[in-house]
């Protein structure tokens, strides 16, 4: 096996072939390998707790999932992750755009404004959930102004708007990170553009469209499919905010953990079923936004 | 003034005509390139700048680097920076290793047994009440001898935490939830049924301090596993009560009610005089059922009902549309009717601020809390519980259901198996026993235990036999849709959801036929 | 005034209007990240009775036990040491398995690379593992070990093998082959040369992964059943979890953990700025 090109030109090869397959064995085996038995264990019947028998059940546990009784929380799972992962990466990269051409402006006191913006991603998940579930509790200030419009609400506890307080504080936190990423592309257009432009008498939306969102394209496009991925496979924020046993706040992810780990009698070979239906739709969702990503001809 | 020579410049302008202004840069040897405004321009340092890589960019600019810059020209790179340079980078990396020593050194604890002394874990589900109870009780343990050496933790996540440390071996006294198999199918096996019958529990059947517990109890369905007794019950409590505000009561004059029609007339007289009859902890999920417990206790109220009933689910004699399923759910949505708009969006803990505040009349929650709202609402006014009056006659309303509480196994897979028999002896010794009852708050699992709980003597009259309450009996098929597990799909009712009583019939009987 | 002076004039003014909204939008911005922390610090100081009467007003009677309380309610000493543990091990194996695999790759010294590329990309969509990964370590006895966990974690690579591989393609190649011609192995070259000039893509994959591993609460849960061994993203989870309804002790508890990861930032943000600004003037 070949594996080192003429390009390789030190004299021995062994340390290449050493740390090169070395570095892949243990992520072949942890990695990989785990993904291959939860696509094996999918048709098991495994339990949670160790050491109890179990059983090849073939495909119930995917018919389960999309048996009459549990279709409807079934498909609303699935529309939840699309929701969730179109919210995110809609509004979190759009936002986080306005916000770094903001920040990017010569203002007193920007350095604030990006320190702040990315505190949340340092203060990590459970901060933020404990963060907002306060805020949005039923006696909170949310509250109170909602008071003032003489309307109230049940927040998180309101299966109807619950999903999108979730989303509302992915978005929150999660700005910090696409909105540094956009400054760095921002920065590295040459202000010299910006000034020729100026002279000429262009506007500012004029200098937008043709100098900044061109060179900004292939930033936007790397954030846009980082976003997607992560955005259809996260769900720790909604772990933190509305724990297990939820479909109407579940996405797959998330139900993948709630039946493997949560209370109630689902077993683990269920929930790998639920990680294959959730792998199925990621991957098909990927391909798609690849193939338009390749169009645009971005090199990682 | 740049330094850059003249010839290797570019110049982009649009007056590059002889005699415009731009014409001299031709003179001066520059490569010029002619433009009409300036988005050719832009066009042109677009097409012609070396396209942007983002990522490298980031990599370049990230802001959260330390100063680092590529080395231009190669030249610039030093003997001595390269070795600061790997000096930093040796230290940084035995630093960490050093770090991985330790915590791989200190990992290697985990169940292990030393020869002088024992080592037992009990773990149960945090609940404030009940884990003081426990706590003191294993202190007690801890102060009496000195072979064997208990610690309780409390646990969130406790059945995915349970599994676990089953699985690392690290626990010996655990919560387990028996339950007797009903002779459906095997769909209906529940992981602690498996585990009994793979003989993971330790059998309690003949141990001389099981004689301690009333013997009812022991004999429930959601104590025995085919004629074994696995589990120490460590109290009952009951989850068809409502608890009142005396002062409300008594103030609009009214005697607690024992048929529906007065529950009925008792809420419309609270809603007339301006206060919110119900409230409940709709945020946790559970508590939003306990009224519908409620009234199936009063529909159903023998144990050999809800048994029927069981059966009837399973076997599709039963028919959820009609009848007294569908009279429990038209009930129950009155009930709901007249909640406090904020029970679903609030916590347990809240609610019960929520009652200590006066908000509402009556609330729906376990006796489990009992002490947590002694607590809360700190003498402003007396309250008392009643079990919920969901039949038309007043026999049928008189008994509490409740359930058994936290019932603790033994490991038979850990290393330490008397220690933890032992351990389960000295809980049951009556002393030790009224201990924990005194500070959780259940109702005693032995006879003849005296609480001097106020709470407790107040509802002994309601709770003279032990009814098991429809949730401790109910038991699903593992594929049945989660919303429908219980047999009444009480999320789909107002304010939780938007169905009708009868819409959320037909939904649970079509989740129910399903599985079938 | 003459034309040119009336332009200016309304330059002058639109450019003050687009000032004034863009203050205006700054001060907005700002304060939708300073008020939820600010309404925290206040939750943490109210004392459990002031918080049920009164939860929107400002504290009225500070209540500082509320720390000391929290500090020891939890364990956060010992989930903040074992978060520096399992942040520097599991970030440090990202790193060095993205550096082992990447740079070559991106070197070219791998033959057929694209199977290689392809494996890595797939990297981005391969299913949740967590049932696996969970009954794969309790076959091999490393359930609930420190060890076990920060395998799990120093192998979730991500982008990290990608970011390196095209990185290396900027490091000039006269090196390779001039510390070859010099007689250095490849190991020797990859530690004493490679390695510096990697410096700013093994920062970046090291901070992400930092990020993920500390943020973790979900590998936490389910690895471990031993409640000493948690990070702290997870114990403060678990916290939140026994004290639903303790908020003032719940948020003083939030704050212990938070105020280390804010000092480090503002650390950090020193660096951040004179990067900026070096990378202007660069």
């Amino acid at each position: 096996m070949t594996n080192a090109t003429a390009l390789f030109p030190f004299r021995r090869r062994g340390a290449l072939r050493i740390t090169f397959y070395g570095a892949w064995i243990p992520i072949l085996f942890f990695l990989f390998v785990p993904a291959v038995i939860t696509f094996v264990l999918s048709f098991t019947d495994i339990r949670r707790t160790p050491r109890l028998p179990w059983a090849w059940v073939g495909f119930d546990n995917y018919t389960d999932f999309f048996n009459a009784g549990r279709l409807t929380s079934s498909l609303t799972v699935i529309q939840n992750t699309l929701v969730y992962a179109g919210l995110t990466v809609l509004v979190g990269c759009g936002l986080s755009l306005g916000i770094a051409l903001l920040l990017n402006k010569p203002l007193k006191g920007r350095t604030f404004g990006r320190a702040v913006v990315f505190m949340p991603t340092i203060l990590g998940v459970t901060v933020i959930g404990l963060i907002w579930s306060i805020i949005f509790s039923v006696y909170g200030p949310i509250q109170g102004l909602l008071g003032w419009f003489g309307t109230r609400s049940n927040f998180f506890g309101d299966p109807k708007i619950a999903f999108y307080l979730v989303i509302f504080v992915v978005i929150w936190g999660s700005l910090g990170t696409t909105t540094i990423i956009f400054l760095a592309g921002l920065q590295a257009i040459p202000a010299e553009l910006y000034e020729v432009a100026a002279i000429d008498g262009a506007s500012p939306r004029q200098a937008f469209r043709h100098i900044t969102w061109p060179l900004l394209a292939p930033t936007f496009t790397t954030n846009l499919l980082l976003s997607v991925i992560g955005g259809l496979q996260g769900y720790s924020m909604i772990y933190v905010l509305m724990g297990t046993g939820r479909p109407y706040t579940e996405t797959l992810g998330m139900a993948v953990f709630s039946a493997g780990f949560g209370s109630g009698t689902t077993t683990q070979g269920f929930a790998a079923a639920v990680a294959m239906i959730q792998f199925v739709l990621v991957g098909v969702i990927a391909m798609v936004v690849l193939s338009v990503l390749r169009r645009r001809e971005v090199k990682l | 003034m740049t330094g850059i020579a003249l010839d290797q410049r570019v110049f982009v302008g649009d007056q590059l005509q002889p005699g415009r202004n731009d014409y001299p840069a031709i003179e001066l040897g520059m490569t010029t390139f002619e433009v009409r405004a300036w988005n050719d321009t832009a066009a042109l340092l677009r097409a012609t700048l070396v396209p942007f890589n983002p990522m490298r960019a980031l990599l370049r600019d990230c802001p959260l680097i330390a100063r680092v810059s590529i080395p231009k020209r190669f030249g610039s790179l030093t003997h001595r920076s390269v070795h600061m340079a790997t000096r930093t980078l040796q230290v940084a990396a035995l630093a960490t290793s050093a770090l991985v020593m330790i915590g791989l050194a200190g990992c290697a604890g985990g169940s292990s047994t030393s020869t002088d002394g024992a080592k037992i874990n009990i773990i149960a589900p945090s609940n404030a009440p009940s884990d003081a109870g426990f706590q003191a009780v294993t202190d007690a343990f801890n102060a009496s001898q000195s072979e064997v050496q208990a610690t309780f933790t409390p646990v969130t996540d406790y059945e995915t935490t349970r599994a676990a440390q089953l699985s690392a071996n690290s626990v010996d006294v655990f919560v387990c939830f028996p339950r007797q198999a009903q002779g459906f199918t095997d769909e209906e096996s529940t992981e602690d049924m498996l585990m009994a019958e793979a003989g993971q529990f330790v059998d309690l059947t003949d141990q001389p301090f099981m004689d301690n517990y009333i013997q009812s109890v022991l004999a429930s369905p959601r104590s025995t596993m085919d004629g074994k007794v696995y589990a120490v019950p460590t109290g009952l409590s009951y989850a068809t009560g409502v608890y009142y505000n005396e002062k409300i009561f008594d103030d609009l004059g009214l005697a607690i009610p024992t048929t529906w029609d007065e529950f009925i007339a008792a809420m419309d007289a609270i809603t007339a005089a301006g206060i919110t009859p119900f409230g409940f902890g709709g945020k946790d999920g559970f508590p939003a059922a306990l009224p519908l417990y409620g009234i199936l206790g009063s529909l159903y109220p023998e144990d050999a009902d809800k048994q029927a009933l069981l059966e009837g689910l399973w076997d599709g004699s039963v028919d959820l549309t009609t009848g007294k399923p569908l009279e429990a759910m038209e009930r129950l949505q009155t009930i709901y009717d007249n909640t406090s708009d904020a029970s679903p969006g609030s916590s347990i803990v809240e609610t019960i601020g929520a009652f200590a505040n006066g908000e509402f009349a009556m609330m729906f929650d376990g006796s489990w809390d009992q002490k947590s709202v002694t607590d809360v609402v700190g003498g402003k006014f007396d309250f008392g519980m009643f079990p919920l009056p969901g039949g038309d006659k007043a026999d049928q309303n008189r008994s509490l259901n409740g359930k058994i509480e936290l019932q603790l196994c033994a490991s038979s897979t850990s290393a330490n198996q008397d220690a933890a028999i032992e351990w389960l002896e000295f809980f049951s010794q009556p002393e030790n026993y009224t201990t924990f009852v005194k500070a959780s708050g259940f109702a005693p699992a032995q006879p003849d235990i005296v609480t001097d709980d106020p709470f407790l003597d107040s509802i002994s009259q309601y709770a003279s036999d032990f009814r098991l309450f429809w949730e401790s009996i109910v038991v699903a098929p593992q594929a049945i849709a989660p919303e429908a597990k219980v047999g009444f799909e009480y999320n789909l009712l107002s304010p939780l959801g938007t169905n009708t009583p009868a819409e959320a019939a037909a939904a649970a009987e079509a989740a129910w036929d399903a599985v079938r | 005034m003459s034309v040119a002076q009336r332009a200016m004039g309304t330059i002058r003014r639109r450019t003050r209007v687009t000032q004034v909204g863009s203050y205006v939008l700054l001060v907005l911005l700002i304060l939708s990240f300073v008020l939820p922390l600010f309404y925290l610090v206040n939750t943490s100081l109210k004392s459990f009775q002031e918080y049920s009467i009164n939860p929107n007003g400002l504290v009225q009677d500070p209540q500082w036990a509320n720390f000391p309380a929290a500090w020891e309610k939890g364990k956060f000493g010992t989930y903040f040491l074992n978060t520096l543990l399992y942040t520097f091990a599991g970030a440090g194996g990202v790193t060095l398995l993205s550096m082992l695999i990447g740079f070559p790759l991106g070197r070219g010294y791998i033959s057929r690379p694209r199977i290689w590329y392809g494996v890595l990309a797939s990297f981005l969509f391969l299913p949740s593992a967590i049932v696996a990964q969970y009954q794969l370590l309790i076959a091999m006895g490393l359930y609930n070990t420190r060890i076990g966990y920060i395998v799990i974690l120093a192998i979730g690579v991500g982008i990290g093998p990608l970011l390196v591989a095209g990185f290396s393609q900027s490091v000039p190649r006269e090196i390779d082959e001039a510390a070859a011609m010099d007689g250095a192995s490849y190991g020797r070259y990859l530690w004493t040369f490679a390695l510096p000039l990697m410096k700013p893509a093994l920062a970046t994959v090291f901070l992400l992964s930092a990020v993920a591993i500390w943020n973790d609460i979900i590998l936490g849960t389910i690895l471990f059943a031993d409640p000493g061994l948690w990070p702290v993203a997870t114990g403060l989870n678990a916290f939140k979890g026994v004290n639903t309804t303790d908020w003032p002790l719940l948020a003083a508890a939030t704050i212990i953990v938070a105020i280390p990861l804010i000092a480090l930032y503002v650390f950090v943000q020193r660096y951040l700025v004179n990067a900026v600004v070096g990378a202007i003037k660069g």
